[in-house]
């Protein structure tokens, strides 16, 4: 391992962003409705200065209401993938984890689906109506992760092989559950499970949601990123890491719980976005190294950048309508992943 | 299916429906035989019906498949037009032995839908976006009956797609801007508390039927290909073209029109003369029916 300078951290984040801001550029410019660079750059602008309200035009609208919010929400989710992706592939000690590995996903849509069906049952006031599913989700995500803690825990502390094999079992369950409630319950809400399960950046949130999700993601990265150090000696070995002095037990409970949160974070939202809280890690392993000072906020930027292109291919190639972002994430993914790993053996 | 069986009153020939068909009420007491794409097919065979009745757009082709390895014998409807819906009512009254139902029933729809299209025509068609799903927002194709219903009541749905559910972008709906959104619902009082939601959210508010609140609710009947669409369709003209109703004195058999369209709860009455005795039983089936939506 190389030493870690802060200008080269830096140099890496710095050249990442700027790619991150011209996929958004690009993502910005394409869409079902056209719209020209010019106008773009100038409501931008506009939107910078806070003259927002002189975007006169419907596209402008367009751009503010409906393109600029599906992308940060892609951002969003994309980085908290990819982060909760690093994370669990440090902590389990194992390549192929990803987000959903421990069945928080899972949870999230079995959550979700009995949202659905007690929806038409509820009289919420309509601010709240838009609310339910993503906070039913995001409820059982967290149901979920207390579960699969307790089954991952040995003589009182996570053990990684238990807590993978609990996740893995919990995950299957609750899909058995889903696949249950789908082929029974005859509500016609049941036509929504289908959607969510596909995974989608398409829902629309008020903008408090936005907030709150910036604001989760930035505090679970930053808990995760404070244990960077201890990760890079946990790949080495829980027993090792514990002669070097790192407090196994504490560092596995808190990037666990951490990482766990940011993916009910992002199924909440989106439902299960797939491969890219595999994928991205994995690549940007490949590019800049396995140190986890570099690889969690290259990951957060990648995973982002992944997202929003996704996205964009998922908007537009068959627009005016649209296909969900997780069968584009999965149809890319599959190949990139056996890519990656007969490259890695070669 | 089971609507149309009711509509042309052979119910008491009907011997088994699926957990879907809920109208009219006493279709709920029915035997059940499971779900329209994972029917029981021990359930069908245990009820020796003469024939299952099927439609393309819900039930699987391999359950067909099974009936038919079992030796049942099936009838498959496929309707993409109200037009077809009228002909399949035709055929599977046809086939139940009781053609002078169907040729009623469809009369009847076809002189409904004449006398609808004949107030509505000079009336431009209103822009629409029929609402299957909100988020993500799923609309109806071209080639759906549901699509046809649309423009019988006086509305062209803005997707034009050829897929049957297109998930639509909504920068495509806030570009074409619909004048009336439509939902179709069992639970037609959710609906307004629905659209308040929809108000508050970014993307969404910049429709403006959205922002206006113009917006339609008819019974889920128009999502069904039997009879009882007929009222569906009325209901929705209405509710698109008020001014076409209200500025014409109403006379007494447009009253009684009004006051059975609205989802009717008792199975229309004109045909309850219909009903044939099992021993009457005609030239191509005297028994029973399983019918599968």
């Amino acid at each position: 391992m190389r030493p870690l300078t802060l200008r080269r951290l830096l140099l890496q984040c710095l050249l990442l962003t700027a790619i991150l801001f011209f996929v958004v550029v690009v993502a910005l410019k394409f869409g079902a409705v056209p719209v020209s660079l010019y106008a773009l750059g100038r409501d931008l602008l506009r939107v910078i200065l806070g003259q927002s309200s002189q975007i006169s035009s419907d596209y402008g609208l367009i751009i503010q209401n409906i393109r600029l919010p599906r992308i940060i929400l892609g951002i969003l989710v994309g980085a908290s993938l990819s982060v909760a992706g690093t994370s669990f592939q440090a902590l389990l000690r194992n390549p192929l984890a990803d987000p959903y590995v421990l069945g928080v996903s899972s949870g999230a849509a079995l959550g979700a689906i009995l949202g659905l069906i007690a929806e038409p049952h509820l009289a919420l006031p309509p601010s709240f109506a838009g609310l339910l599913i993503p906070l039913c989700a995001f409820l059982a995500a967290t149901a979920t992760i207390a579960a699969v803690y307790f089954l991952g825990r040995r003589q009182g502390q996570i053990d990684s092989t238990t807590l993978l094999l609990g996740g893995v079992i919990t995950a299957s369950f609750l899909n058995a559950v889903i696949m249950f409630l789908m082929s029974t319950v005859t509500s016609s809400n049941t036509r929504g499970m289908a959607f969510w399960l596909m995974g989608n950046l398409s829902t629309s949130f008020q903008k408090g949601v936005y907030w709150f999700l910036a604001a989760g993601f930035f505090v679970a990265s930053a808990i995760i990123y404070s244990a960077a150090n201890d990760l890079n000696l946990l790949l080495a070995g829980e027993k090792e890491a514990m002669h070097l002095g790192v407090d196994v037990r504490r560092v596995q409970l808190v990037v666990y719980v951490a990482a766990s949160f940011l993916t009910g974070l992002a199924v909440s939202v989106s439902g299960a976005v797939a491969y890219v809280g595999l994928i991205v890690p994995h690549m940007m392993r490949f590019i800049f190294g396995s140190d986890h000072r570099t690889l969690l906020p290259t990951a957060a930027l990648g995973g982002a950048i992944a997202v929003v292109i996704a996205d964009t291919i998922a908007r537009t190639v068959v627009a005016p309508n649209e296909i969900a972002v997780g069968a584009v994430t999965a149809i890319v993914g599959a190949p990139l992943f056996i890519y990656l790993l007969r490259r890695r053996l070669a | 299916m089971t609507e149309t069986v009711y509509a042309l009153g052979v119910q008491d020939r009907l011997v088994g429906d699926t957990d879907y068909c809920d109208y009219p009420p006493d279709a709920q007491t029915k035997t059940k035989v499971g779900g329209a794409v994972n029917p029981s097919l021990e359930k069908i065979a245990s009820l020796h019906p003469d024939l299952v009745l099927v439609t393309k757009a819900l039930n699987l082709p391999e359950t067909v498949h099974s009936l038919d390895g079992l030796g049942i014998s099936s009838y498959a409807s496929d309707p993409h037009t109200v037009n077809d819906i009228l002909t399949s009512t035709l055929k599977v009254a046809d086939l139940l032995g009781v053609p002078e139902a169907g040729a009623m029933v469809t009369g009847e729809m076809q002189q409904r839908l004449n006398s609808l299209k004949r107030r509505l025509g000079s009336f431009p068609p209103r822009q629409a976006l029929f609402v299957v799903w909100t988020q993500p927002l799923i609309s109806v194709g071209r080639s759906t009956f549901i699509a046809d219903a649309l423009l019988h009541a006086g509305a062209v749905s803005i997707v034009d797609s050829s897929q049957d559910w297109p998930h639509v972008s909504l920068e495509e709906v806030a570009r074409l801007q619909p004048e009336y959104l439509i939902f179709a619902d069992s639970h037609s009082e959710t609906v307004p508390a629905q659209v308040d939601a929809l108000a508050t959210l970014p993307a969404w508010r910049i429709l403006n039927a959205v922002a206006n609140r113009r917006f339609a609710v008819i019974s889920d009947a128009v999502n069904r290909p039997a009879p009882r669409i007929v009222s569906a369709i009325e209901d929705l003209a209405r509710q698109l073209h008020p001014e076409v109703f209200a500025d014409k004195p109403t006379g007494a058999k447009e009253k009684i029109e009004k006051q059975t369209s609205p989802e009717p709860t008792k199975p229309p009455q004109n045909f309850v003369f219909v009903f044939p005795s099992q021993s009457t039983g005609t030239r191509s089936l005297a028994g029973g029916c399983a019918c599968a939506l």
